[in-house]
C-alpha cells in the first residue's frame, strides 16, 4: 500500500464502514495471543477482500508474521495458524489436505475463519468428515463477516454479481438472505448491536420490487429473532465514527434491467466497461498500448489502482468533458509549481520541499489518467460509436417486428459476443418484446456465428428477462415483471430534450441524453419522501418509539441498496444529483458484460 | 404467616470450660419422634443435610427412613437387605454398605443412584470409614475380617484399590484420610503399634510413634476437619493429639478417673479446640484440648446430659439429635465472645449496647456508649459476624441494627457491601432454618459449601421453590442457578409423569404442560424448547409437541421437531422462517436418516428447500460434473422442468471435451425443447 501515498478512502460513510470491518478483523486477530501465520485460501479474491480492509503491513501490526498459501503446504512456525477460507467445499478439501500433510508442531493451534460467512453445510461437513478427526484438530471455526467492500470511495458493494442469475435462473432464494444479513450488519454499524442494546433507534426500510420487499421482511425477522449465530465474535458498539444513516431504501435492479445493457459514458464507467475494474479497485491495461510502444510484449499488462485523489475528482465526468476537468487540475498543478526561486526564504523552501513529493505524485497521477482517458476515448470512437448510436436510436424508436440491420452485420462480422447480446437485449427491452420470428432470426444468426454456447446464453438471458418475446407462449419466459419501457419513457421523461454533458447534476448526462429508470424512480421517491413505497420498521419491538422521529424530520442521510447491482454511471448520477443520498450500497458493481459473464450454470 | 411450631427460638446457652465458651443452641423442638430407642444405625449428612435412621426389621434386613433435621420425612421405609452400616457422603448421597462389601448409593430422596462393589472375596466387613478428600468429595474405606482394607477415593467415581495389613493381630482403631494434596493414607493401630501406608505402597510400622505412644490400647482415632491433626484415645482415658504424620505430639491429656471412656461409642472434634466423647446414649463429654504444655495435664471436661441422643458432626460443631429436639453445640467464635460475651467491654459489645438503648427511654445513654468505642470499624465488623453466627432472628436484627448504627460514627465512609451481603445471607439462612425446609445451615457452613452446592442440595431434596427463591436472593433474577433449578424441576416432573399411568391420559398431559409452561413463562430467559427436550428424553413426544407450540424461536423449534422426527413440520417451519441454515439443518437430517428417494420426495414439496437442495447438489459437484450432474438432471426431470433441462444440457455441452458426447448433449437438449413443445433450431 505504500505506493499509494495519496490513497483516498472516500466519503465519511465508506470510511466508517471500513473502520467497522477493520475492527472486526483485528478483534479476531487480537483475541489470539502471540504470533500468527495466516494461511490463505486458493481463491485469490478472498485475499483481495481482506486486503481491502487491511494490507500486509497493517496485518503485521496485529501479530501476523507470515502469510502462506494453503496449497504451498509450508510449515508454520508460530503458535497460531489462522485459516482464512471461503465457504466452499473445495476450500474444505484443501483445509483437510493441509492438516493431513503439513508437519506442524502438534501444539500449533488452528483457527478457521470463513469469509464472508460460514456456510452451514461446510461447517457440518467438517464436523462429520472422518468421524470428526479434522474438527477436533481445530480450536475454533468462526466467520468474519467482511461483506461490505468499498468501491470508488463512495459505494459499498457485496461483490456478488451472480445474484440476479441465481434468483431467476436457479430459483435460489438464499442470496436474498445473504443481502438481508448484510443489511442487518449495516444497521448494526449505524445503530449498534440489537442484542447488546435493545432500546436503540429504529431503522426504517423502504422497499420497491418483489425481491426488495422479501429482503426487507427478512431483515426485520433477523433483527427481531436476533438470530443465534455461532460467530460469537466482537461487534463494535456505536461510537462517533459510526455510520450515520437515517433510512435504508432497497430497490430491485430488475425494475430497470435496461440501463446496464447500455454503454456507460462516464470516465469510471468506461474504464469498467473496457478493463473490468477488479476486486481491489484496480484495472489491468495492456502495457504496450498504455505506453504507446509497438514493440512491447502484447501480453504484458500494467496494474493501475483507481484509489488516488485525482481519480476521485475525475471519475464522474463524462468522457467528452474529461478534458475540461483535467485542465482544471493541470492549472492547479501549475499554480503549485509557480514559485520564484530568487525571492524564496529558507522557510518557504522547507515548505516547498515537503510539498514536492505530493506535487510530483499528483502530476504522475494526472498524466496516468489523461492517458487512460485518451485510450478509452479512442476505443469509444473507433469501436463503440456505432453501438452507442444504435442504442440511442433504439431508445428513441424501437420496433420489435424487424431485425436491426446493424446487429445482423455485426453478428456476421463476429463482433464481441457480449456487445451483440447487449444490443439484442436493448432492442428487446425497448420494444417491449421481440416478435417470435425476429427472435428466432437473432438466435439462428448467433448460433451460426458463435456456436451453441452463445445460443445457451441467449436462452438464459430469455429466462432471466433480459430478452423478451412479444406475446410469447410463456416459453422460456421470465418470472419477473417486464419493464414496459414505452410507458415508463413518457411517465418519467427519460429522454429529455436538452442535455448538457458538462453539468454533472443533469441526471441524463452520464448516458448522454438518457436518464436511467432506476435513478428516476429513486429521485421520485426522494421527492415524495418515499410515500407509496413499502415501509418496514426494524427494531421497533423493544423500542418505545414506533417511528424514527429523527429520520422523519430529516430527509437526508438516505442509504440506497440496489439489489442486483448498479453501474458506475448510475452511481455518478445519484451522487451528483441527489444530495439526500449519503451512501450507495449494492450487491455488485455492474457492467452489461459482467451480468452476462456471471450467468450461472443450472 | 403461621408461626413455625418446631423452630426453637430460645437463647443460646453459654458454658465456660477453661477459657473456652461452649455454645449450645436448641434448633428444633417438638418434632415428630425420631424413635431413637429402636434405631440401629444413625447417620447425619454434613453441612446440615438430612439424617438417615435405620431400624431393624428382621435379623437380615433393615428399613431406612430419611428425614430433614427438622424431622420432615423425605423417604420412608426404604428397605435395604443385609446392611452393615449407613453413611452420608459430603456429596449428599446415602451410602448403604452390606456385610459382603457391596455398597448402594441413594439420593436424599431415596432413589438409588449407583453402587460400589469392593471385592468378591470379602467374607464379612468389620468396619468402615468415610473420609473427606481434597476435591470436596467423600471417599470410603472398609476393612474386612482378614484385615484387608479396600478404599475408593471418591464415591461418585468409585475405583477400588486395596492395601493389606502386615500383621494379623486384633485391630483396635483405624482410620483412612487424605492429607492435603497427598494420596489417601490408611492408619491401623494394633494396641499401641501404629501402621500406616498410602495408596500404592505397603503398610509399614511407624517407629516415630514410639517416642510418645502410651503403653495402652488405643481405641479411637479421629482426623480433624483441616486434615492436619489426629486425636487419639486410649482405653486408659488418655487423650493425645498428634500431627498427621505421627511425628509430633501436640497435646497429652488425662481425663478425670471417674469417666470411663473405654467403651465410648462416638468420639470426634468440635471445631479445633474441643473434643467430644459420647460415653453413653445420654451422656456426652466435651473436653477442652487447648493446652500449652506438652506435660500431661488433667483435662477440663463438661458433662452434657441429654435424653437418648445421636450425634452428627459438622465442620463447625456437632449436632445432638434427641427424640424430639435438635441441639447444636459449638465453640463460640472470637467475634461472638467479644460482642455477646458476659460483661464484655470490647468495642463490639459497647456498640451493641449503645444500639440497644437507642429505641428505649434511655436514648441518651446510647451516645455515651457509642463514644466509648475505640475502633468503630472493627466493632461494626464484629457485630456483623456475630449476627451471621447467631440463630435467633431477634438477635440477628439487633446486631445488624447495631452495625448500621455504628456506621454513623465511623469517620470514613464505610463500605456497605459487607453488610448487604451479610443481610442477604442471613435472609437465606433463616429461610433454610424454617422447619418446612429443615436445613439448619450455619453461616460458616454456607461459606464452606457455596451457593451452587447449596442449591444442588435443595434440588436433590426436591425443595424447588425454595431453591429458586434462594438462587434469586443470592444471584439476582438472571442467575444461571434459577434456570438450572427450573429445568431440573421440569425434568423431574416430566419423568414422574412418564413413569406413571398419566402418560396415556391426554388430559393429564395437557394439564402438566399447562402447569410447566405457566411456570416457565414467568422466567422469560428460560427457553421452552429445553422443556421439550426433557420431554423427548423422557419418551413423551406428545408432551414435547405441546411445548413446542409455545416456542417462538425458530431455530429451537426446528431442532425440537427434528428430534421428534417430524420432518414435514420442521421443513415447513424452517421455510416459513426463511433462514437457509435451518433448511439446511432439516435437509441434512433427512439425508442422514432416510433413503434418497424418500427425502427427495419430502424436499420437493417445499420449493424453498428444493432450490437449496439443488444448490447443495451443485456445490458438491463443483469439481467434476460426475455423479452430482446426473443427480441434478434427475431432479429437474422429476420436476418436469424442461426449460432448465434444456439449459442444463447446453451447460454440459459447453464443458464437455469429447465431441461425440457434446453432440449427444446438444441432441438431448433439443429433445427437451421438443418435449416442451418448441422447435429450437
Amino acid at each position: 500500500m505504500d505506493e499509494h501515498t495519496q490513497f483516498v478512502e472516500g466519503t465519511v460513510e465508506v470510511k466508517s464502514a471500513l473502520e467497522y470491518g477493520r475492527s472486526i478483523l483485528f478483534s479476531v486477530l487480537d483475541s489470539l495471543d502471540g504470533d500468527k501465520t495466516i494461511v490463505w485460501d486458493r481463491d485469490r479474491s478472498l485475499m483481495h477482500r481482506v486486503n481491502l480492509f487491511a494490507g500486509a503491513s497493517l496485518l503485521a501490526t496485529h501479530g501476523v508474521v507470515a502469510n502462506h498459501g494453503i496449497e504451498t503446504r509450508k510449515r508454520a512456525e508460530t503458535p497460531h495458524v489462522v485459516f482464512f477460507l471461503s465457504p466452499t467445499i473445495i476450500s474444505l478439501d484443501l483445509l483437510c489436505d493441509y492438516i493431513d500433510n503439513v508437519q506442524n508442531d502438534p501444539k500449533t493451534l488452528y483457527q478457521v475463519f470463513f469469509i464472508p460467512e460460514a456456510w452451514y453445510v461446510v461447517r457440518e461437513k467438517l464436523k462429520l468428515r472422518e468421524n470428526g478427526k479434522y474438527w477436533e484438530r481445530l480450536e475454533s471455526v468462526k466467520e468474519i463477516p467482511l461483506c461490505w467492500l468499498p468501491r470508488d470511495g463512495e459505494c459499498l458493494s457485496l461483490s456478488q454479481p451472480q445474484i440476479a442469475s441465481k434468483l431467476l435462473l436457479n430459483g435460489d432464494w438464499t442470496p436474498l438472505h445473504k443481502c438481508a444479513t448484510a443489511l442487518n450488519q449495516l444497521i448494526d454499524m449505524s445503530r449498534g448491536d440489537i442484542t447488546i442494546n435493545p432500546n436503540q433507534r429504529v431503522m426504517t426500510i423502504y422497499s420497491r420490487g418483489k425481491w426488495s420487499q422479501d429482503v426487507a421482511k427478512m431483515v426485520q425477522r433477523i433483527r427481531t429473532s436476533t438470530e443465534v449465530t455461532n460467530n460469537n465474535i466482537f461487534i463494535p458498539g456505536v461510537t462517533d465514527s459510526s455510520l450515520k444513516i437515517n433510512r435504508i431504501v432497497i430497490i430491485d435492479r430488475w425494475i430497470d434491467p435496461l440501463t446496464p445493457m447500455l454503454t456507460q459514458l462516464t470516465y469510471s464507467g468506461l474504464l469498467d466497461e473496457m478493463f473490468k475494474t477488479g476486486m481491489v479497485n484496480s484495472i489491468k491495461v495492456p502495457l504496450g498500448e498504455f505506453e504507446e510502444k509497438d514493440d512491447a510484449d502484447p501480453f504484458d499488462s500494467k496494474e493501475i489502482y483507481l484509489t488516488d485523489e485525482i481519480y476521485h475528482r475525475l471519475k464522474h465526468s463524462h468522457i467528452n468533458c474529461f478534458g475540461q476537468e483535467a485542465a482544471k487540475i493541470l492549472t492547479e498543478l501549475k499554480e503549485d509549481e509557480q514559485f520564484d526561486r530568487e525571492k524564496m526564504s529558507v522557510a518557504e523552501y522547507a515548505v516547498l520541499v515537503k510539498k514536492m513529493p505530493r506535487i510530483l505524485k499528483r502530476k504522475q497521477f494526472t498524466s496516468t489518467h489523461m492517458r487512460l482517458a485518451e485510450m478509452t476515448r479512442m476505443h469509444l470512437y473507433c469501436k463503440l460509436s456505432d453501438t452507442v448510436k444504435n442504442e440511442k436510436e433504439l431508445l428513441e424508436v424501437s420496433d420489435g417486428d424487424k431485425i436491426l440491420p446493424f446487429l445482423e452485420d455485426q453478428i456476421f462480422d463476429a463482433a464481441p459476443l457480449y456487445r451483440i447480446l447487449r444490443l439484442i437485449s436493448v432492442h428487446s427491452l425497448t420494444s417491449g418484446g421481440l416478435k417470435p420470428s425476429v427472435l428466432q432470426q437473432y438466435r439462428r444468426a448467433v448460433n451460426q456465428s458463435y456456436g451453441s454456447s452463445a445460443l445457451n446464453k441467449i436462452l438464459k438471458m430469455q429466462k432471466m428477462g433480459l430478452i423478451r418475446e412479444k406475446g410469447g407462449s410463456g416459453k422460456m419466459s421470465c418470472e419477473y415483471a417486464p419493464i414496459l419501457f414505452q410507458q415508463m419513457k413518457k411517465q418519467y421523461d427519460m429522454l429529455p430534450q436538452n442535455v448538457n454533458e458538462m453539468k454533472l447534476d443533469d441526471p441524463s448526462y452520464a448516458y448522454s441524453g438518457f436518464t436511467p429508470l432506476l435513478v428516476k424512480i429513486i429521485e421520485e421517491g426522494d421527492k415524495v419522501r418515499w410515500t407509496g413505497w413499502q415501509k418496514t420498521i426494524v427494531g421497533a419491538e423493544n423500542s418505545t418509539t414506533k417511528n424514527d422521529v429523527i429520520a422523519d424530520s430529516d430527509s437526508s442521510g438516505t442509504c440506497i441498496f440496489v439489489l442486483g447491482g448498479i453501474t458506475r454511471a448510475e452511481t455518478a448520477i445519484i451522487k451528483e444529483s441527489l444530495p439526500n443520498v449519503s451512501l450507495i450500497t449494492t450487491s455488485a458493481m455492474l457492467t452489461g458484460d459482467k451480468i452476462l459473464e456471471n450467468i450461472t450454470n443450472i | 404467616m403461621k408461626p413455625d411450631l418446631h423452630l426453637a427460638n430460645e437463647q443460646s446457652l453459654w458454658i465456660d470450660v477453661a477459657n473456652i465458651q461452649l455454645c449450645f443452641t436448641k434448633q428444633y423442638e417438638n418434632i415428630s419422634s425420631l424413635n431413637l430407642k429402636n434405631v440401629v444405625h444413625f447417620s447425619a449428612c454434613s453441612f446440615s443435610g438430612p439424617i438417615a435412621l435405620a431400624f431393624s426389621q428382621s435379623s437380615s434386613s433393615w428399613i431406612v427412613s430419611i428425614r430433614t433435621c427438622s424431622g420432615r420425612i423425605l423417604k420412608q421405609n426404604l428397605a435395604v437387605p443385609d446392611a452393615f452400616s449407613i453413611e452420608w457422603t459430603r456429596g449428599h448421597c446415602l451410602l448403604v454398605l452390606n456385610r459382603r462389601g457391596h455398597a448402594a448409593v441413594y439420593s436424599s430422596l431415596g432413589e438409588q443412584i449407583s453402587d460400589i462393589h469392593f471385592s468378591n472375596h470379602i467374607r464379612e466387613v468389620q468396619s468402615s470409614r468415610m473420609f473427606a478428600t481434597s476435591r470436596g468429595d467423600s471417599g470410603i474405606a472398609i476393612i474386612d475380617d482378614e484385615c484387608r482394607v479396600f478404599v475408593v477415593n471418591s464415591v461418585s467415581e468409585p475405583i477400588v484399590w486395596n492395601i493389606n495389613s502386615p500383621v494379623k493381630e486384633e485391630l483396635t482403631a483405624w482410620s483412612a484420610f487424605q492429607p492435603h494434596s497427598q494420596l489417601t493414607h490408611v492408619l491401623l493401630i494394633f494396641g499401641s503399634q501404629f501402621y500406616m501406608g498410602q495408596q500404592g505402597e505397603q503398610m509399614t510400622i511407624q517407629p516415630q510413634a514410639a517416642s510418645w505412644a502410651e503403653n495402652a490400647k488405643y481405641i479411637q482415632c479421629v482426623i480433624d476437619d483441616a486434615r492436619s491433626r489426629i486425636a487419639l484415645l486410649t482405653d486408659t482415658s488418655i487423650i493425645q493429639i498428634v500431627s498427621i504424620d505421627l511425628d509430633t505430639l501436640f497435646t497429652n491429656l488425662r481425663l478425670p478417673s471417674h469417666h470411663n471412656l473405654s467403651n465410648c461409642f462416638d468420639f470426634g472434634w468440635v471445631k479445633t479446640s474441643v473434643l467430644f466423647a459420647q460415653i453413653s446414649p445420654s451422656l456426652t463429654l466435651f473436653i477442652n484440648v487447648k493446652s500449652t504444655s506438652l506435660e500431661r495435664e488433667m483435662a477440663s471436661v463438661y458433662e452434657k446430659h441429654t435424653g437418648n441422643c445421636r450425634i452428627g458432626v459438622e465442620n463447625d460443631g456437632i449436632r445432638i439429635f434427641e427424640n424430639n429436639q435438635v441441639e447444636f453445640a459449638t465453640v463460640a467464635s472470637k467475634e461472638q465472645k467479644t460482642v455477646l460475651g458476659i460483661a464484655s467491654s470490647d468495642d463490639g459489645a459497647l456498640l451493641h449496647e449503645a444500639a440497644k438503648y437507642l429505641d428505649g427511654p434511655l436514648g441518651h445513654q446510647s451516645f455515651e456508649y457509642a463514644q466509648q468505642v475505640q475502633d468503630m470499624l472493627k466493632a461494626i465488623d464484629d457485630c456483623i459476624i456475630a449476627a451471621c453466627d447467631s440463630w435467633q432472628p431477634e438477635l440477628q436484627k439487633s446486631l445488624l441494627k447495631a452495625a448500621r448504627f455504628g456506621m454513623a460514627f465511623s469517620s470514613t465512609t464505610y463500605d456497605t457491601s459487607k453488610l448487604m451481603k451479610a443481610i442477604r445471607e442471613i435472609r437465606v439462612l433463616n429461610e433454610l432454618h424454617s422447619s418446612r425446609t429443615g436445613v439448619p445451615l450455619t453461616h460458616r457452613q454456607l461459606r464452606a459449601i457455596g451457593e451452587t452446592c447449596l442449591i444442588n442440595r435443595l434440588v436433590d431434596m426436591g425443595s424447588y421453590s425454595i431453591a429458586i427463591r434462594i438462587a434469586q436472593w443470592l444471584g439476582g433474577e438472571q442467575s444461571e442457578n434459577v434456570d438450572r433449578v427450573l429445568l431440573e424441576w421440569v425434568r423431574r416432573a416430566i419423568n414422574k409423569a412418564a413413569k406413571s399411568e398419566q402418560r396415556f391420559d391426554k388430559r393429564a398431559i395437557e394439564a402438566l404442560e399447562e402447569k410447566i409452561s405457566a411456570k416457565l413463562l414467568l422466567f422469560p430467559h428460560v427457553s421452552i424448547a429445553d422443556a421439550a427436550k426433557r420431554a423427548i428424553e423422557a419418551n413423551l413426544p406428545q408432551l414435547a409437541r405441546l411445548f413446542i407450540r409455545r416456542e417462538t424461536d425458530d431455530s429451537n423449534h426446528v431442532a425440537i421437531l427434528l428430534q421428534l422426527d417430524d420432518v414435514p413440520a420442521a421443513l415447513e417451519r424452517a421455510a416459513a422462517a426463511q433462514r437457509p441454515q435451518l433448511i439446511h439443518q432439516v435437509v441434512r437430517h433427512l439425508m442422514s436418516s432416510q433413503r434418497r428417494a424418500d427425502y427427495e420426495l419430502a424436499i420437493r414439496k417445499i420449493p424453498l428447500a428444493q432450490c437449496l437442495y439443488q444448490d447443495l447438489v451443485r456445490q458438491e459437484g463443483e469439481q467434476g460434473r460426475g455423479v452430482s450432474s446426473r443427480q441434478m438432471l434427475a431432479l429437474l426431470e422429476q420436476a418436469s422442468d424442461f426449460e432448465r433441462q434444456t439449459l442444463f444440457h447446453f451447460d454440459v455441452a459447453e464443458v464437455e471435451r469429447n465431441p461425440s458426447e457434446r453432440l449427444k448433449c446438444t441432441a438431448s437438449s433439443q429433445r427437451c425443447c421438443k418435449k416442451y413443445g418448441r422447435q429450437s433450431d
